[in-house]
Order: structure tokens, then sequence, then C-alpha cells
């Protein structure tokens, strides 16, 4: 089921607060579970039981750890039990997301092994990427010497709660464990999250569906003008941003309006003078992930040599571009971040970067073009056509600087496209801020922020009437 | 400050509830179809999505409306799939370009088994909202219509099919197509097909020189009233993009200022209707204000009436015209589209009989099967460039056609129908029919024994599903149309029989009538 959807908005939301505000509190987590799995069952029901599967395990392995962790003489059956958990978690999410991508990849290089290698025709469960980090990072976290949750119920919530199930952000149960327990819900933070709520649903109905239109009838042409290629690439740019931080939005705002308080997952990247400010700005609860369960352990950047340095930016990167998507456009996306990432630690330009304006300019300039490069390998079904495309942008393979189709959408999509960059910065936020000092106007101001956000929630509704294109790119994640 | 959110959240809840409340009825029934499927919940879950996108939401139309509303403000030349024109008419964003060589070739096909039994052929060419230069298209626009138009046209011509491109002269200049087109439909107006027909009629001089069609009253624009309703036409392209975006159109129709007495069938719908042009061909139901009209139960929209179809109701199998009183005693069957309804209203004040045959919707006779039985003297194709994509419209039977006019006499029955208290009451003609057979009904000779009627319908009924399968007029004003051919559906059940009602349905009060010598013969 999505958040952005007819049946989430006029069936199950509604169901969902009349049944947690009606309920004693003792009972809410068992209902916010019992609706998580209903929502999560709602687009494949088959997919609940490998999840609750998922939960049993990881539920099992951290009552095991705890037992153990205490223990000098034990230690190793710890580490066994951790080493059994990441193994099943991660077989599992290879069996069913990379074992195929690697078999074919296997029969590209060695034809003769064709037969011999087996192959899949599982379907893909929705969010697994999401919730198997997740869950793993709980029996992580145990073994490292977090107190383990007895109660399964408590630990199903954790892994399977509907508003971050399907696309984040991943949570870490360190977070949410007092709220899990105890958390006291006002008027006032329910209206917070539903604000938080109505502004993703904006975002992404508005903007990056929108701007979704002209990047895939872009990427479905097969051949395009420079212009075209550069229109096509910023609103891919502008669409995957919306699209992720919308549903991330909303997956804050409702958290919030059960009273739970997830970490921010966004904050601004589009902002950043380095690829290293990109990914502290960009999904950030994956980027932690990876930074806790990786890098750190891995010795991070407190290592030796620059060679073993190196080497770990390499594995969290290349993990980085593996966990998006099995493709090889994908592992390219995640070893080249790593690449440009180890320049600019070896050469410290974050730090050099923040010399004087003009600096900072160039920085962000360049920040942007490795981005939106990084989002043409991203968005291309191979290497090849991001290839060709990279060559338009740049007019490197003979194609016109203009068309009539650049020109076109560039006309029908500029106040759209003006629209998502100016609220790509936090400029709303600083004036907002400034405002807010001044009696009576900041509140004017508020009041007709909330009042416009609203309006735009029914013209998001009209879309969604409309039968608006309206797929999540993180969803197949 | 916090109050300001916290009404934010009241006004959401509100929303929420709203939505969900007067959507609830809709849900439920959808999730009780789901549940019937026995699929569990996959199956529920489909059924509620399917629900949720194809059935009327709360307040759908208005949603629609505010869409369109954001989609003009935010500078946006293309919503769903419909472009603002340069004039600011709406179109296609996409028409292709298309090879019509196989449809030309069907159309020869036809012309030439016409010809075969010596049936004059004339293809005319309908326009299209867009003028001959493609002035009109934007920049990023695709409209390839005129040009599949022109290569049909060339096609045809060069197998030497007579045609009638009614373009030039409509269509020359975005300032003609904004005179002759409708703003948020992609039809003619009145005015439009008022030319079209002017100009089909003085054509049709050629094919009866013995006829006297060219100076005819009825062909002269001041013998023709023409009448406008102000801002109540939400065109096709308009109900896609919204009020809020395409705005609404004048509903512009034209009734004669002469004479007319004049009939016509609707022999799906049961319906026929006789008396003026206006009383016979005109619905009144789109002359009113949409909130006044009662469309199936529910208030009229602009968005479930569409005032194009003002002449004849819309588009059907067949609509048969008849006018006794019309000065040139010709029959034409006529293969259309939707640019037809006025066009065909307005050529039915000049010829006595036109057959409408509509090819997108299936009849019991094939199209070749319907021309043979009905022995025109003329057929005319009328299609406008949009059609050469429809397969339907190309498809005509010539390779199935079965009929050897050879018919078996099966019975010969007299048959008094008495006076009911019922709008609807009929008679059952007790003969066994065969699945899949053509019959003839002949009628001898209807004698009113009590009331009045102008006519009085026949039909293939069955009792057991309550469903009129065909029906047909005998018109008491052209008394030599005394023929009824039909071909009953491969799966016909037992309980479906011929039956005869006293009168016109819906007027069968107190009429009473006697049908002398009806024979009914089954074709072999």
């Amino acid at each position: 089921m999505l958040f952005t959807s007819l049946e989430f908005l006029c069936m199950f939301l509604p169901v969902t607060l009349a049944g947690y505000f009606l309920l004693d509190s003792k009972f809410r987590n068992y209902w916010l579970l019992a609706c998580s799995l209903f929502f999560y069952a709602w687009g494949e029901p088959s997919f609940v039981i490998f999840m609750v599967a998922s939960i049993v395990f990881n539920y099992v392995m951290a009552i095991l750890i705890s037992l153990v962790r205490k223990k000098d003489s034990l230690k190793w059956l710890c580490k066994l039990f951790l080493f059994v958990t990441v193994a099943g978690n991660l077989s599992v999410l290879f069996v069913y997301k990379y074992m195929n991508f690697v078999t074919a990849t296997l029969l590209s290089m060695f034809p003769n092994l064709q037969g011999h290698i087996p192959q899949t025709s599982f379907l893909l469960p929705i969010g697994i990427s999401f919730f198997t980090f997740q869950a793993m990072s709980y029996v992580i976290d145990v073994y490292r010497g977090v107190p383990v949750q007895k109660n399964p119920f408590y630990i199903g919530l954790y892994v399977s709660f509907f508003p971050q199930l399907i696309a984040g952000p991943i949570v870490r149960y360190t977070t949410v464990e007092e709220q899990i327990k105890h958390r006291e819900i006002t008027f006032d933070s329910f209206s917070q999250g539903v604000k938080r709520f109505v502004i993703g649903f904006n975002k992404k109905m508005l903007l990056a569906n929108v701007m979704g239109e002209v990047a895939d009838k872009v990427w479905a042409q097969s051949e395009f003008s420079v212009l075209t290629a550069w229109i096509g690439i910023i609103c891919y740019t502008l669409q995957i941003f919306y699209d992720f931080s919308g549903y991330s939005d909303m997956a804050i705002g409702l958290g919030k309006i059960f009273g739970f308080d997830f970490l921010e997952n966004f904050d601004y990247p589009y902002c950043s003078r380095s690829v290293t400010e990109f990914w502290r700005r960009w999904h950030i609860s994956l980027g932690t992930w990876f930074r806790d369960y990786v890098y750190f352990p891995l010795g991070g950047s407190r290592v030796e040599s620059k060679v073993r340095l190196i080497f770990n930016l390499f594995v969290v990167w290349l993990l980085t571009g593996i966990w998006h998507g099995a493709n090889w456009t994908f592992i390219l996306w995640g070893v080249l971040y790593g690449v440009l990432i180890t320049v600019e630690k070896l050469l410290n330009l974050p730090k050099r970067i923040e010399t004087n304006l003009q600096t900072k300019i160039l920085g962000h300039i360049c920040t942007m073009l490795a981005v939106m490069l990084g989002w043409v390998l991203f968005r291309s079904d191979n290497i090849g056509i991001a290839g060709s495309y990279i060559a338009t942008m740049f007019g490197w393979n003979g194609r016109p600087l203009i068309d009539e189709f650049g020109l076109f959408h560039l006309k029908d999509y500029s106040i759209i496209i003006l629209a998502g960059v100016v609220c790509g910065t936090p400029a709303f936020k600083l004036l907002g801020k400034k405002v807010e000092a001044i009696p009576v106007l900041g509140d004017i101001m508020l009041t007709a922020g909330n009042l416009f956000q609203l309006l735009l929630m029914l013209v998001s509704i009209s879309a969604l009437v409309m039968n608006a294109h309206n797929p999540f790119i993180y969803f197949n994640f | 400050m916090k109050r300001s959110t916290s009404i934010m959240a009241l006004v959401f809840i509100l929303l929420v509830c709203l939505l969900s409340v007067k959507n609830g009825p809709m849900t439920i029934n959808a999730i009780r179809e789901g549940c019937a499927k026995e699929e569990g919940l996959a199956g529920i879950a489909s059924t509620v999505r399917d629900a949720y996108l194809k059935s009327d939401v709360y307040k759908k139309n208005e949603f629609i409306d505010i869409n369109g509303l954001y989609a003009r403000m935010t500078g946006r030349g293309v919503v769903n799939h419909i472009a603002r024109m340069t004039n600011g008419m709406l179109g296609a964003e996409s028409v292709t370009a298309v090879d019509p060589t196989k449809q030309a070739v069907a159309v020869h096909a036809l012309s030439q088994w016409l010809s075969a039994q010596e049936i004059p052929f004339l293809y005319v060419q309908m326009p299209y909202k867009c003028d001959l230069q493609n002035k009109m298209i934007p920049i990023g626009v695709t409209n390839a219509s005129n040009k599949n138009a022109d290569m049909l046209l060339q096609q045809i011509e060069a197998l030497g099919i007579s045609t009638l491109d009614l373009r030039p002269g409509l269509t020359d200049t975005p300032e003609l197509v904004e005179q002759y087109f409708y703003v948020t439909d992609h039809h003619w107006n009145a005015l439009g097909a008022f030319m079209g027909y002017q100009a089909t009629a003085k054509k049709l001089q050629d094919f009866f020189p013995d006829q006297e069609i060219v100076s005819l009253e009825a062909l002269q624009l001041d013998a023709w009233e023409v009448h406008t309703l102000e801002n109540q036409f939400l065109g096709s392209e308009g109900r896609r993009v919204g009020k809020g975006y395409a705005g609404l159109d004048d509903l512009i129709w034209m009734t004669p200022q002469f004479e007319t007495q004049m009939s016509c069938s609707v022999p799906k719908s049961r319906f026929w209707q006789s008396g003026s042009f206006s009383e016979a061909l005109i619905r009144d139901m789109y002359l009113q204000d949409v909130a006044d009209v009662d469309v199936g139960g529910k208030q009229g929209t602009h968005y479930n009436l569409n005032h194009y179809c003002v002449y004849i109701g819309g588009d059907y199998p067949l609509v048969q015209h008849r006018n006794p009183m019309a000065p040139v005693d010709k029959k034409l069957v006529i293969l259309k589209d939707s640019f037809s309804l006025p066009y065909q209203a307005f050529l039915s004040t000049i010829f006595t009989e036109i057959d409408v045959l509509d090819p997108r919707y299936g009849m019991s006779l094939s199209v070749a099967e319907y021309i043979h039985l009905a022995d025109p003297d003329l057929v005319i194709m009328a299609f406008n460039p949009g059609m050469i994509t429809e397969k339907k419209a190309f498809s005509y039977g010539l390779e199935t056609m079965e009929i050897r006019d050879e018919e078996i006499l099966l019975a010969e029955v007299c048959l008094e129908i008495g006076a009911r208290n019922h709008s609807y009451s009929f008679t059952t003609v007790e003969q066994p029919l065969e699945p899949g057979a053509l019959y003839h009904i002949s009628v001898g000779n209807i004698r009113m024994n009590l009331g009045e009627s102008d006519g009085v319908c026949f039909a293939l009924y069955d009792s057991a599903t309550k469903k009129v399968l065909d029906s047909w007029f005998y018109d008491f004003a052209c008394s030599d149309e005394k023929d009824w051919y039909f071909r009953t559906p491969e799966t016909l059940s037992e309980t479906a029989n011929v039956i005869i009602y006293s009168g016109i349905p819906g007027a069968c009060e107190g009429v009473g009538l006697t049908v002398e010598d009806l024979q009914i013969y089954i074709m072999q």
C-alpha cells in the first residue's frame, strides 16, 4: 500500500488512527503491529510470512546473544550467533535480490555453466533491504551491549512498523526503544506529525511525480539533444530527492502522529559543497548504518595506513552501491562515490572548500555535477545507456544542442522545476526562522504556510484522483 | 504558532474523515466483491484498488477541476495527454503517423463489392480539429492526423474511388477552426457540421443528376436558426483536464425554420421519436442547465452530460432516419463516426431514408449484410482522421457474407393486440427461433383498433433476462417499409422471441391494433 493512495487516505489511515486512539494504551502497540502487518500484506500477502520469519529469526538470535554475551567463556558462541545472524539475513537478501544478477553475470562470463547454476523466480519482497538492515542492526546492537527486548511483539513492531517499513528511514532500535514502551502524544506533537505528513505528501505528488513524468519521457527517447539531456537529468535529480525525502517526511510525520520520533533522513543534500557533505545529508539513516556497522568495525578513518583507509572506504561504498540494486550501474555508482570521497579525504577538500566564497561556489557546482552524473548511472538500465546519456549531456556524440522536445518541456515545466530547485534549499526554513520571531507577522506567516500546504494537499489528492503516475523509486529496494 | 498547526491537523483529520465516510459505501462494496472472489487479501486489495481508480470517488469532478486549475496556474501546456494549442483550443498531445494502406485496400474492397451490386460509393473525409498548415500545433506536440488523412485520401483516389474532402473551407486556418470547432471537444460544432452538410449535398448532386439538390431551401443557412446555450458544454478534451484548465464551451445547435415531419429510430435502444426536426432529432436534456438534468438517477454535471450528443443522443450501431416530406426520394446508407451526429441530422431534411451505421459498435448483421438487405441508392463512408486507426471501421464482413437471398416461410399469422393500461404492453409471436440464423419479418398491414400511434415496435426479446436484443419500428408515415431483417445471436436462449408492442414503447397505454399478414421467414 502506498501512502499516496486513496485507499491509504480513505481506508487504512482513518481506521488505524481510530483504533489507536480509542484503545487503551496497553493495547496500542499490538494494534500498530496488526495494522503494520496488514499494511504490508496489502501489497503481497505472501511477503508477510517472509517478514514474520525475519522478525522471529532476529528475535531469537538476539535472545541467544543476550544469554551468552556476558560470559567470557562463551564469547566464541556469541560471535557465532552474530555470524549466523548476519549470514542468515544477508543470505536471504542475496537469494531474493542478488542471486539472479550474479547468475546472469557468471553465465555471461562462462557460458558453459548454463544449467549448472541455479536461477530463481522469487518475487522481491517490498522493502526487504530496509527491514533486513533494520532487524540486523537490532541484533548487532544487542551484541554490542544494548539490552535485549524480550517481548517479541515489540520487536515485531520495531521491524514492521508501517511508516518506515517500505522505504525507511532505517531506524535504530535504541532510537525507539523507550518510545515503544512508553510514549506520550500531545495534540501539539500530533499536529506536528500531521504537518510533516502533509508536506511529504505534497512533495511526492506535486514535485516528485511531475518531475518523474519528464524524466521518464526523456529516458524513453532513443535520441535527444543536449538541452533535453540536461532537462531530463535535472528533473530526475529533483524527482529522486522529492520522491525519497517526501516519503521520509511522510514516514516521520506518521511516526510522530503515533508518538514516535524518528531521526531525520535528509538535510537539504543539494546544498552540499562536497560529496562527503552530500552523504551526510542524503539518506542519512543508510549512511550512518554503513558507518556504524561496516566502516567503524573496519577501523574507520583511524587507521595507520592510507591503503587501509582507502580499502575501508572502498568496501563501504561498494556495499552501498550493491545495497541499492542488483545491477552494475548501482555498483559503479557506489564505487564512483567511493573514489570521490576517498579523493576528498586524502586532499582534505571539504575543509579547503570552506576557505572563501569562490571555493564554496565551485565546490557546490562540482558536487552537484558529480551527484547528477551519478544519478544518470542510477537511472539508466545499463552502463552503456548511462554512458550514451552522459555523452549527450556534454555534446560528445554529435547530438544537436537543442530540439523541440527539450524546448517544449523546458517551457511547460519551468515553474515546477524552479519550485523544485527553490524548495530544495533551506530558503523557506531560514525565512520562517527569521519571521517566526516577529510578533503577529510570524503567526500570520505560519498560518499562511499551513493553509498553503493544506490547499496543496487538495491539489495532491486531485492528482491522485486523476490517476497520476505514482510509483516510489525506492520501493524496489 | 502552535494553534495554527493544531488547526491544520484538525482540518486534515476532518478531510480524511470526510473522504473516508463519503467513500465508505464504495469501499465496503469493493471489499465485499473482493471477498466473493475468494482470492484472499490479494483479491480484496486489487478490487479495492480498482474501485478507487475506476469508480466515482467523492467529489471526483471537483478534484479534476482543482487539478486542472493548478495545472493552468503552473503554466502546463499538456495535462493528461491533452495539449493547449497555439490558439488556446485543446487538442491531443500526440497523434502518430500511420500507414493507411490496409485501410485503403479495405475501402476499395467495399467499393468494388458495392459496384458489383450497382450501388454508388462516396468516401467523405471528415475534418480534424487542426488547421491544414499545422500552425495550431505547439512545439513539442506531434499531430499527424491531417497527414494520415492526406495519405488515405491519396491512396483511395488512386484506386478510383469518389472522394470528398471536407477539410478545405473548414480547417484552412486556425481562425476557421475556432469558428467551426469546439474549444474543449474534439468535434466540430453545428456550424461546422452544416458547412460539411452543404458541401456533401452539393457533391451528391453528381450522384443524383435527376434530382434538384443544390438549390434546395434546406441547404441555405438563412433557412436555419442557430441556437446557443452559453457555458454549458465541457467537451471530451475538457473532461480529461477539468473545467479549471479548459473552461466551458457554448453549445451550438441548429434547427430548420421550414416545416419538417420525420422520425428517428435507434433499434439498439428500442427508441423511436417522430415529429418535427426538433422533436425527432434534438435531445432536450442537453438544452437545460446541467444541474436540472437527471442522469440515471444522479444529478447532471458537466462530466456526465455530453452536450455534443444534442443531435440523436449519441453513437449507436444503427440509426434510421425517415422523412417522407424530404425533397429527394433516395435511400442513403452512411458508415459513420461521431462527427456524423449533426451531419446526418441535416442530411435527413433532404433525403427520405437514411440508415446510419457505426461500424465500431456491433449489430446482429454485418455492414455488408445490412447494406445488401437495405439496398440503398448510395453508400457514404464519412470518417474523421482519428478513425484511421480504428480497426472495426474498416471491417465490413465481406469475407463472411452469407446471404443467398433464399428464404423459407416459417409462419404467417394475424395478431390482435388488445389495448392495455401499460406503457410497454406487448404480445409475443409464438415462433421458435434458431440461434445464429437470419430472419426476415414482413408486415402486411397494421390496423389501429383503439387509440393512436405513429408506429409499432417489433423486438427480439429475451424474457428470462428481460433484455431487448434488437428492434425495428414500423413507421406509419413510411408505409412502404415493411421488412425487418435480423440475425439471432449464437447464444440465443429458448426464452427469446419476437414481440410486438402495441405502439411505441413507453407510449402503449390504451393502444390496440391488429397486425395482418405477418410473415416470418428464415433466410438461407
